[in-house]
């Protein structure tokens, strides 16, 4: 059992190369082409299975000591495998997608400097987690259950700085253009060497530019400002996918740590 | 699962984790601090745009420099306009100010006046009876030093000449633009025949242009410039001096005070002397004497004042006006001031075609308009 500092460090000196690989795509991204993007794609999307899939492990790990038997053949099938593998592979294809997509469109330095900090964050919150919970969760569900509650602070601390950032960011003024104007508006202001990548970022592009017209032009006519405040609150926060992406890839990255540690209990 | 690479990162020592970890992450900062995401060159992505009537399709990679150009130039015409502004304001004050310099002695000589006299020790009496205001002797003492005319007054034909500086500024600052951008649309761009729906319409921003210019607009943004000043400095100044009568032992009720007795003995003393002791006209003989007495000795003493104390009264209204001329022009530059940089922030705002979610929500609270 290694010291407890030492995971903790041993998972931030894990998480460094990720921060070195979202710097270089934001800066460099849009240069790169097909292939290099596709590539991009898919290690991200097989490290978001690998986190999926890992935890997927612990929970029906945890979920077959509790109920089956330890001699049953069912604790072979259900550990989880081949399928359970394919199921997480198309999720974190889509959840890939986004992050990718929202990694090259982040909106400037300050954004970047968000997600670099959440790296020692989620690996200070998973060590503590993991220590607070140990003398109540079963040791066979405690790592899932250390990560849940993780993942779920480090999400909420992460969203509330991005919505603040937003809440006073400069935006396009849409309040006297058509909804057509504003997506093409936003489509058009994209551009990267990668024809694929060029038109994956026009269509998010076109989403966002839809977006902030329909705020600006319905939520002014709500009555209630509180409900005007949520709206705003829900548009802003259209880049929550990214964030949840971008730490399944942080969590993917730690658990392939402890896969390199002790590859046979994976 | 045999390892490829019989490798454990805690197999390096703690110090070299710590270094790796404390330069890696400074690495990181560092690399992101100012991270600008590069674009492909060459891109041949055009924009259509539309100005002065005409549609231009101009290379994505000008809009930029358009904007960039555009700021530019409201921001220098701005500074200018603002320097201009400040000098027909000092040269205003000054005029105004010299020439209520000059005044003072005719405000001395009043002061020093049985009228003026008369005035201030009555004044309770006639305040109370209705014939005049309460600050008689402070719009007296305003209107003998700016020539018959309240400083509020002045004020406000001041805000006038500025209001037209500002509205000729204006339109020649917002033609120089347009001849500006119709020449770089022209350089850089290609016209475009009958494109009827442009994605970006520069005609827009010219029309809310032609609205800043507008006498209605510059009239809302410059009210009560120096309102405030110009309503105190008749006060003001009458304080002043009133101070300086007070430090030099010449209070009005005190020199009232004691000359009652003067007066009395004087009185009665041109009464007797004048006058046959007895008769049907002795008593209004007696009072006419008596009143001419009175005054006579009233003259004199504000003649014996007024050798003592003119000067320090002259000066003390002097740095009055000093004073007020040097408030009223920090205050005027510095209203303009904020003036200048509220119509710059619409601008770039306007140019910038920018939306902040937390401005838009403040605007829905009346009065609590940023920009």
């Amino acid at each position: 059992m290694l010291p407890p500092s030492s995971a903790f460090r041993d998972d931030l000196l894990w998480l460094l190369p990720l921060g070195f690989a979202l710097i270089g795509l934001y800066r460099f991204g849009r240069l790169l082409p097909d292939a290099a993007i596709l590539a991009i794609w898919l290690s991200t999307t097989l490290l978001i299975a690998l986190g999926h899939f890992l935890r997927l492990r612990i929970r029906r790990r945890a979920w077959l000591q509790a109920y089956v038997s330890p001699a049953s053949v069912l604790q072979h099938w259900l550990r989880g495998g081949a399928l359970a593998l394919l199921v997480r592979v198309f999720l974190a294809a889509a959840l890939a997608l986004a992050l990718v997509i929202g990694a090259l469109r982040l909106h400037g330095p300050e954004e970047l400097l968000l997600l670099l900090t959440s790296l020692p964050l989620i690996a200070a919150l998973r060590w503590g987690a993991g220590r607070q919970l140990k003398g109540h969760i079963s040791p066979y569900y405690l790592p899932e259950s250390a990560w849940r509650v993780t993942l779920a602070l480090t999400f909420l601390i992460l969203c509330s700085a991005l919505l603040a950032q937003s809440w006073w960011r400069a935006g396009p003024d849409f309040t006297a253009v058509t909804l057509d104007q504003a997506a093409w508006h936003m489509a058009l202001e994209e551009d990267a060497s990668s024809a694929v990548l060029e038109q994956a970022l026009a269509v998010a592009a076109a989403m966002e530019g839809v977006r902030w017209w329909l705020a600006q032009h319905g939520l002014p006519r709500l009555q209630w400002p509180l409900l005007e405040l949520l709206g705003w609150f829900l548009v802003l926060l259209a880049n929550a996918l990214f964030v949840w992406a971008w730490l399944h890839c942080c969590v993917g990255m730690m658990l392939m740590r402890k896969l390199w540690d002790s590859p046979c209990r994976a | 699962m045999p390892r490829l690479i019989p490798f454990h990162a805690n197999q390096l020592s703690e110090r070299l984790q710590l270094t790796l970890l404390a330069g890696g992450f400074a690495l990181l900062v560092a690399l992101a601090w100012d991270a600008v995401p590069a674009h492909p060159t060459g891109s041949t992505a055009m924009a259509e745009l539309r100005f002065g009537g005409k549609a231009y399709g101009l290379p994505l990679q000008r809009l930029p420099e358009l904007e960039h150009l555009t700021r530019r130039h409201f921001q220098t015409q701005e500074a200018a306009k603002l320097r201009d502004v400040t000098a027909l304001l000092e040269q205003d004050i000054d005029t105004l100010f010299t020439q209520a310099h000059a005044r003072v002695p005719e405000l001395a000589d009043w002061y020093y006046s049985l009228g003026g006299e008369y005035t201030r020790l009555m004044l309770p009496v006639l305040v109370r009876g209705g014939v005049l205001a309460a600050d008689h002797l402070a719009e007296r003492t305003e209107r003998m030093l700016f020539g018959e005319q309240l400083l509020a007054d002045h004020l406000d034909t001041m805000r006038g000449n500025i209001e037209d500086l500002l509205l000729q500024h204006s339109i020649a600052s917002r033609r120089a633009w347009q001849a500006d951008v119709t020449t770089a649309l022209e350089g850089w761009g290609a016209v475009i025949e009958g494109a009827e729906n442009a994605g970006i319409n520069l005609d827009r921003f010219s029309q809310r242009l032609i609205g800043y210019d507008s006498p209605e607009f510059l009239a809302r943004m410059t009210v009560s410039s120096g309102a405030g000043m110009g309503a105190m400095a008749g006060p003001l100044i009458w304080q002043a001096a009133s101070r300086s009568a007070a430090a030099s032992g010449r209070a009005a009720a005190t020199r009232g005070a004691s000359r009652v007795a003067g007066r009395a003995s004087s009185a009665a003393a041109g009464g007797a002397l004048a006058c046959a002791p007895a008769g049907p006209a002795a008593v209004g003989c007696a009072l006419l004497a008596g009143g001419a007495a009175w005054l006579g000795t009233d003259w004199l003493l504000l003649r014996f004042d007024e050798a003592r104390n003119r000067q320090a009264l002259e000066a003390s209204l002097h740095t009055a006006l000093t004073a007020t001329r040097e408030a009223l022009g920090n205050d005027l530059s510095q209203h303009y001031e904020r003036i200048s940089l509220n119509r710059l922030q619409i601008l770039t705002a306007e140019i910038e075609h920018t939306f902040i979610p937390a401005y838009h929500r403040r605007h829905r609270t009346p009065g609590t308009d940023p920009l």
